[in-house]
């Protein structure tokens, strides 16, 4: 049996071939995978790929009913249907094969098949002819293999026969899962986008993706307004549920935020909103009920029960969300009580579950939900640290926005960091967990979080001392002094500190006692991760040195950054994925700290500001 | 007389065995127990509210001056101590906010009363019940959500029904709580922090 060489371009990938062996029987052993939904039967013209040089059988007539005189004179074949007779050189477009795009985890480096749930084929239907006086419907779905069902009579059952008819039979159909979601005319197939969504208390983040590569072509970050409800979830959550309207008032600004987000990121990156068929959403638990308009009121007293836990799937109009019409919402499932999809969302990206080591990640936001994994065990529990860290019940805090304080560091001199070099307005989160470092080292600060008098830091240069200042409100420590004409001191009060205490007691001591479950010892944790926008600012040494995290050495300390909306992007992007979150959520042990005996022993014992554990 | 002072300062300074032994001490040198409560313990709880209140004191600082204050008070549990009252206190029902509860409770027993800490998500019967059992002058109660403060009004119903309206008075407070919701439930009386419960437990029981 003579054998032939086969090459693929623009892979540069060669293979050798029995003679008869057809091009996608090549292209398999070549490691190419081509998309073939009809199956390889001829149908549906997915598998084209174009001849530049050599040996193939002849055109079959299964060919000629896909493509025109033209097309097969500039060597248009069907993989599925051209035998190899002798070597050859086939080049494949992109649309024809799946290919394994890399989705970047910050952090982590990973890669990522691009398996998404919505895929877009273009098809070329043989027309009706005196031989196959197929119904339309049945000619379009044998060309999907008969693997996909059409909706009900719908829109797209009206549009299709002249949908047909005017575009020569050459549609894009466009496939959610096992079903026929839109059809367009012509092909349309790389127009395929999703979005990702991430619903912070404070932040809200849109990723408009590539579906076919999995590509962020677009990004778009914003408040999220319904901080006028509350700054927190709890305040949120009672307004939700004891005001007249409350639920209602909140949901629509959360889904009109998001439809902002998704048109300020698609006309950036030129992409019609029609072209966008999914969006995946992930939050706590209370914001992924508000998202979708339930009652959380479940959430507001023990034993904290939401409505739902398992995913939900909607449609984009119903929430009016400005997609193509007959877009999908997907919300990842929650895993109990306040720990929700956002959080799957970490585990997923990180890949938590498939842990072997001892790892913990730690979301260092307003709810401080921890994930302790080792061995396959995963356990989680919500802190409900507070806003503190994002600015909120700060003295003169603020988010980390131009004006805020980011760094700070004393020695003979105050010196600190202010982001977009503009006056300092603030502190956020990473300046005020460094300025308390500082102090504690200092001694302005004792362990119990006492600021103390200037009179008994005598030994400080005067520089420093004179920064600690008594008045009516109490002391506090100016970081940043006044600036004529109008501007005010930035400064660090006694009461930001306890403030600090309470939400940074609240995580060390969620981190023991889901510890305590696996019964390890913090010495053990391979690998600290810190998820959350503030993750990724802050100076691991202050967060040992005032106890916020375990001691743990600095290679141990990992940023993943936004995990939980890299999260949102794998499951837009990967079926398989979307499974595993699935699973995830099912497996992770929930625990709720209230209810464990000792906690607030622990947590007290948390507060002190020294290096911990 | 200096006794009691280093009593005061031990518990103060939350160090609970040095309370304890200077207990002993104070009841060996025939100390009164009802002296020993109000110049040691109670003088120290003042204390130590109204160093919460000025921030040098914080969570911490408070519950080990609660555990020596405990320490003490067990050792005079065998001798007969009139006590100012009884009170039953807790949380409400679906909440599980304990912080300023457990303030006013170490701040209550400092200042004489003997309290039943029934911690936190108590239903009406449970508050009811107990104030049967241990006798109490007074129920008080805390919640840190308006969604669970309508429990407080469904106690004070309960206590109706059980025909102790009157006999047993209410006492509430926490975050939502306000003085026109106390009116409104018709509690006896609204607290807006630990040393003001004090004044408002004594206030009630003298009327």
């Amino acid at each position: 049996m003579a054998e032939y060489e086969v090459i693929f371009q623009p892979s540069d990938i060669s293979v050798s071939v029995p003679a008869g062996a057809t091009v996608a029987e090549a292209g398999a052993a070549a490691g190419l995978t081509l998309l073939m939904p009809c199956g390889g039967r001829g149908r549906c013209g997915k598998c084209a790929v174009r001849v530049r040089s050599g040996g193939l059988c002849e055109v079959q007539p299964s060919e000629r009913q896909i493509f025109g005189e033209r097309e097969i004179a500039e060597g248009w074949r069907l993989a599925c249907q051209a035998r190899v007779t002798g070597e050859a050189e086939i080049e494949v477009p992109a649309a024809s094969s799946v290919t394994a795009h890399r989705v970047q985890v910050e952090g982590i480096g990973r890669e990522v098949l691009a398996e998404p749930n919505i895929r877009k084929l273009p098809l070329r239907l043989p027309p009706p002819s005196a031989s196959d006086a197929r119904d339309d419907l049945r000619r379009l779905l044998d060309a999907l293999g008969g693997t996909v069902s059409a909706p009900a009579c719908s829109r797209l059952l009206q549009d299709l026969p002249g949908l047909l008819r005017s575009t020569g039979y050459q549609v894009t159909a466009v496939v959610a899962g096992d079903s026929l979601m839109a059809l367009e005319p012509h092909d349309t197939s790389d127009q395929c986008y999703g979005v990702a969504v991430d619903i912070g208390t404070t932040t809200v983040v849109a990723y408009l993706c590539h579906l076919p590569t999995g590509q962020v072509v677009g990004v778009a970050s914003g408040l999220n307004p319904q901080a006028r409800y509350g700054d927190d979830v709890i305040s949120r959550l009672q307004y939700a549920i004891s005001e007249d309207g409350g639920l209602e008032r909140v949901a629509s600004a959360i889904r009109e935020s998001i439809d902002d987000l998704i048109g300020g990121a698609a006309d950036e990156a030129g992409v019609p909103r029609e072209r966008i068929y999914e969006l995946t959403v992930v939050g706590n638990t209370c914001m992924t009920h508000l998202f979708l308009g339930v009652s959380p009121i479940g959430l507001a007293s023990l034993p904290f029960s939401p409505a739902f836990r398992e995913a939900q799937t909607t449609s984009a109009e119903s929430l009016g969300i400005r997609i193509n019409p007959a877009g999908l919402v997907y919300v990842v499932p929650n895993i109990g009580g306040f720990v929700g999809a956002d959080t799957v969302g970490v585990i997923l990206a990180s890949e938590l579950d498939e842990a072997d080591g001892l790892r913990v990640a730690v979301d260092i936001g307003t709810n401080g939900e921890i994930v302790v994994a080792r061995q396959g065990q995963l356990h989680s529990c919500s802190t409900a640290a507070g806003p503190a860290f994002e600015g909120a019940r700060i003295g003169q805090g603020m988010r980390a926005a131009s004006g805020a304080i980011d760094r700070v560091q004393v020695g003979e001199e105050v010196d600190y960091h202010v982001i977009g070099e503009a006056p300092a307005t603030g502190l956020c989160g990473s300046g005020l967990v460094d300025a308390i470092a500082e102090l504690a080292r200092l001694g302005i600060v004792d362990e119990s979080g006492r600021m103390r008098g200037r009179e008994e830091v005598a030994s400080l240069p005067e520089k420093v001392r004179e920064r600690l200042v008594e008045n009516d409100s109490g002391r506090e420590f100016v970081i940043a002094p006044a600036r004529p004409p109008r501007g005010k001191a930035v400064a660090v009060t006694a009461r930001d500190v306890r403030e600090l205490q309470l939400a940074k007691g609240a995580i060390l001591a969620g981190i023991a006692l889901l510890l305590d479950e696996l019964d390890v010892e913090a010495s053990e944790i391979e690998a600290l991760l810190l998820a959350g926008a503030f993750g990724n600012y802050i100076r691991w040494e202050s967060a040992v040195s005032i106890g916020l995290i375990p001691s743990l050495p600095q290679e141990r300390i990992i940023s993943i950054g936004n995990a939980a909306g890299v999260g949102a992007r794998l499951v837009l992007c990967s079926t398989s994925l979307r499974r595993r979150a699935e699973e995830i959520a099912r497996r992770v042990h929930h625990v709720e700290l209230s209810q464990r005996e000792g906690f607030y022993d622990r947590f007290a014992g948390a507060m002190a500001i020294r290096a911990m554990m | 007389m200096s006794v009691l002072d280093d009593l005061k300062q031990a518990v103060i300074s939350g160090k609970r065995d040095d309370a304890k032994a200077l207990t002993q001490r104070a009841l060996d040198e025939g100390v009164e127990p009802r002296t020993i409560v109000v110049d040691g313990i109670a003088a120290a709880m003042e204390v130590v509210g109204e160093k919460f209140r000025a921030n040098e004191f914080f969570v911490p600082e408070l519950l080990i001056a609660q555990r020596a204050m405990k320490a003490s008070l067990n050792m005079l549990s065998g001798t007969p101590i009139d006590y100012v009252g009884v009170v039953v206190i807790g949380t409400v029902k679906g909440d599980l906010h304990d912080i300023g509860k457990n303030l006013v409770a170490a701040m209550l027993e400092g200042a004489g009363f003997k309290v039943v800490d029934l911690g936190v998500d108590v239903s009406p019967e449970q508050f009811v019940s107990a104030s049967q059992e241990n006798s109490a002058n007074i129920i008080a109660m805390s919640a840190l959500l308006t969604t669970t403060m309508g429990s407080m009004r469904d106690t004070v119903k309960a206590l109706g029904e059980a025909g102790l309206h009157g006999q047993v008075r209410v006492l509430i407070g926490g975050a939502p709580v306000t003085q026109s919701y106390a009116d409104e439930i018709k509690a006896d009386g609204y607290a807006a922090d630990a040393a003001s419960a004090v004044e408002k437990a004594k206030g009630i029981l003298a009327a």
